[in-house]
């Protein structure tokens, strides 16, 4: 009986691990790695980080997200880790199970990109491609909206693309080809994650958009003074010719009768 | 039958002698307002004239009223689409110049000026601006003016009438004028109700008053474009349209409208009318010749039992159609057929029926003399056959009130005629001879009508004139307010109370 009960416990602890992995390659794995190894510069290391014994601490940052400077293994990392507040504590609990167990065996660490050299040199065919994605002109596969709907990247023209997330012109300076094949393939941020919900992106597209930010990270991103400055001098061009065309017919407008009949009396 | 009731009304201009007391009654009791200055819901007019707002009846500049297109009525304002695209510059509708700018004058100089050489005087001040300003025109500005090359030249109803008799009509020794006052006419097919985009106007269904819902008014003045009377009126201090109102709280107490109540030459005539609402859309389509007889059809004879019948089943009480048999409007207009609505071609049917009025003998002065082209003997009898020596051109009268029908118009004049042709033979050489007899008998009447005609013209009393039917607004009351409360404060009470500190 005891043997029996013992024999579960030992099932229930490996179903329960074997939870947390899978739950951890659900909602995790896309900016930490399949191995949690991290992102150096991006995404900080979870496997051998001493914080992942702390198992409150895992899953109140699951839940309810970090952000700010943080030192991982002798390396600073300053970004933001969204809330996940659909990640339920006992899933929670699950992968902070699964990371404990993790412990100090390290994952070779993916080599860091070179932040300040030109991304690798891409497939300019590929990289159109990913342009074409991020304007919409070529409609994501499963229906999400285009990336420009939000954010802007690169250099688009005088009207520039959405303000209302973030510039994403240098994102692959920040992230990395892997940084950004993990957001883009398990979308973690608070409105992308609705906006996407269902919809999600397939690998080709990941790599086309990939390819793209890889492209726009090394150019200079938009020239908004000297595009606001054609904006203001064709406005004012367009507002003297309606100025113009108004006073034609201003002048050749029909008086009513009142008015012609007190200009005959005077 | 689907058998409604109507205020409805009558104006005898024969009997109108422009003194605008209607006018000013009108002007102190409901428009002296600010924002409303300019408005005059009640104006007399000389006519021929322009009118107020200046040249009203250019329904190509006001693009006022219904036009059948296809055998269908559309408003002349616009359609739909073009309704949408004029939403907030709309052409066709009148400007304060059309009107006039309205003013006041500065009084307080009078008392507060500084001592000086000449005496103070009062200047005109713009009670828009309130700026001083100089005087250009009047809701009346061609007053009296009828021979006028500016005003009345610039008259629409000339259509029709040959140049020569309007060459005539301004020499001075022949110029002839008559009044026509305007007062909103609660069509029965109004425009101004179709074109209005808010759903804010609206026929009040017991008696056919057309209100403006100030609440739901938003403003858009297609009501003002689309009306071809111009009676209503855009207040640009509180941003909502207003009309008149007929008086309504008046009404419901028994009283006449202010302007019935007031006029002096006692041309106003005011009753309930019972009509076939079935019939509307069938006399708005008629012919443009048939506009007038179709209108008449639609209105009912409130003796008929049949009618009664169909009355009462439609809610009209005993009293009500007592009133419509009293109603001496359904006299004028049905029984003796003297009036007719003003420019039934605007097809709103209006509910202002106008007697059209009697005018002199054309004549010229030669040497000093004045000279009638009729024999100055029997001139009555003679007119009465040559209706087109009246100074008044038949065409004129008929682009008023008949859509140029001339026909409509001949058979009232001669019977207006008769009337007055009848009686003086009767009250100044107190005898009737065989060719009056006769003559009576052409204008297809009979002494006993002449002498009903006559008596409601001429001698009519006060509750003769005015059958204001029971509104029974005391029972209607109770539901809001009690009765005895409610009946010191008519028209003074607060329909939204007011808030402290507001």
């Amino acid at each position: 009986m005891k043997r029996r009960l013992v024999g579960l416990a030992v099932l229930l602890g490996l179903a329960l691990a074997a939870e947390g992995q899978q739950l951890y390659s659900q909602n995790c794995a896309g900016c930490h790695g399949a191995n949690a190894q991290g992102i150096p510069g991006a995404f900080p290391p979870l496997a051998g980080n001493p914080r992942m014994q702390d198992e409150a601490y895992v899953i109140k940052v699951i839940r309810e997200g970090i952000s700010g400077p943080l030192e991982v293994g002798g390396q600073t990392y300053n970004g933001v880790m969204p809330a996940m507040p659909q990640v339920s504590e006992a899933d929670a609990k699950a992968i902070a199970g699964y990371l404990k167990g993790l412990g100090a065996a390290a994952a070779e660490p993916a080599p860091a990109p070179t932040a300040s050299a030109p991304a690798a040199p891409t497939d300019p065919a590929l990289a159109d491609k990913g342009r074409a994605l991020f304007l919409g002109q070529q409609p994501f596969k499963n229906g999400g909206a285009p990336c420009m709907a939000c954010h802007t990247a690169g250099n688009f023209g005088p009207m520039g693309g959405g303000s209302l997330g973030k510039d994403l012109t240098d994102l692959h300076t920040r992230l990395g080809a892997a940084g950004i094949q993990g957001v883009l393939s398990n979308i973690a941020f608070p409105v992308m994650r609705e906006s996407y919900k269902g919809k999600p992106l397939t690998p080709e597209e990941i790599t086309a958009l990939t390819a793209f930010f890889a492209q726009t990270a090394g150019k200079p991103g938009n020239t908004a003074t000297m595009d606001a400055a054609r904006m203001l001098f064709a406005g004012l061009l367009g507002l003297l010719v309606l100025f113009g065309v108004m006073y034609l017919y201003w002048n050749n407008r029909r008086l009513g009768l009142a008015e012609r009949i007190r200009r005959r009396s005077t | 039958m689907n058998v409604r009731a109507h205020v409805s009304m009558t104006f005898h201009l024969d009997k109108c002698i422009g003194c605008h007391t209607c006018s000013v009654a009108c002007k102190n009791l409901w428009t002296d307002r600010k924002g409303t200055e300019y408005m005059w819901w009640n104006n007399v007019e000389t006519r021929p004239g322009t009118g107020y707002p200046t040249g009203w009846e250019d329904q190509e500049r006001f693009k006022g009223g219904w036009e059948k297109k296809n055998g269908r009525l559309e408003l002349k304002l616009h359609s739909r689409a073009r309704g949408l695209a004029n939403l907030f510059f709309n052409p066709a509708l009148p400007e304060i110049d059309d009107y006039y700018e309205p003013f006041t004058f500065d009084y307080q100089h009078l008392f507060n000026a500084p001592e000086s050489d000449d005496q103070p005087v009062a200047r005109p001040i713009s009670m828009i601006t309130g700026e001083p300003m100089n005087i250009a025109a009047g809701p009346n500005w061609d007053d009296d003016l009828g021979g006028s090359n500016l005003y009345a030249q610039n008259d629409p109803n000339w259509a029709g009438v040959s140049p020569e008799i309007q060459a005539q009509m301004a020499e001075i020794e022949r110029v002839a004028f008559n009044y026509l006052p305007r007062i909103c006419n609660h069509c029965l097919n109004p425009a101004c109700v179709a074109a209005c985009p808010s759903g804010a106007i609206y026929k009040r269904a017991e008696d056919g008053v057309v209100l403006v819902n100030e609440n739901k008014c938003k403003g858009w003045r297609m009501c003002v474009a689309a009306c071809p009377y111009k009676k209503v009126y855009y207040n640009w201090a509180t941003g909502k349209s207003e009309k008149c109102i007929l008086c309504f709280p008046r009404l419901e107490t028994g009283q006449a409208p202010a302007c019935f109540h007031s006029c002096v030459g006692r041309i106003r005539y005011l009753g309930v009318i019972l009509y076939d609402a079935d019939q509307i859309a069938t006399a708005a389509h008629a012919d443009t010749k048939d506009l007038v007889q179709a209108q008449l059809n639609a209105i009912l004879d409130p003796f008929d039992p049949t009618v009664i019948a169909a009355a009462k089943e439609n809610g009209l009480g005993d009293d009500w159609i007592q009133a419509a048999q009293a109603s001496p409007v359904y006299k004028f207009v049905k029984v003796w057929k003297l009036a007719l609505p003003l420019h039934p071609e605007y097809r709103t049917m209006a509910m202002l029926f106008y007697i059209p009025p009697l005018s002199p003998i054309v004549s010229s002065i030669e040497e000093g003399l004045v000279r009638l082209e009729l024999p100055p003997e029997k001139i009555d009898f003679e007119l009465f056959n040559h209706l087109e020596k009246a100074r008044l051109p038949l065409e004129y009268l008929a682009n008023l009130f008949a859509a140029g029908n001339v026909e409509v118009v001949k058979p009232i004049l001669r019977k207006l005629l008769a009337v007055r042709i009848y009686k003086r033979r009767q009250s100044v050489e107190g005898h009737m001879d065989e060719a009056t007899l006769r003559l009576v008998e052409a204008a297809g009447t009979t002494p006993e009508e002449i002498e009903a005609i006559y008596q409601l013209t001429a001698k009519p009393t006060l509750a003769e004139r005015f059958v204001v039917p029971p509104y029974h607004r005391e029972m209607a009351v109770e539901v809001w307010n009690d009765p005895l409360a409610h009946k010191g404060e008519t028209g003074v009470g607060f329909i939204e109370l007011p808030v402290r500190g507001d």
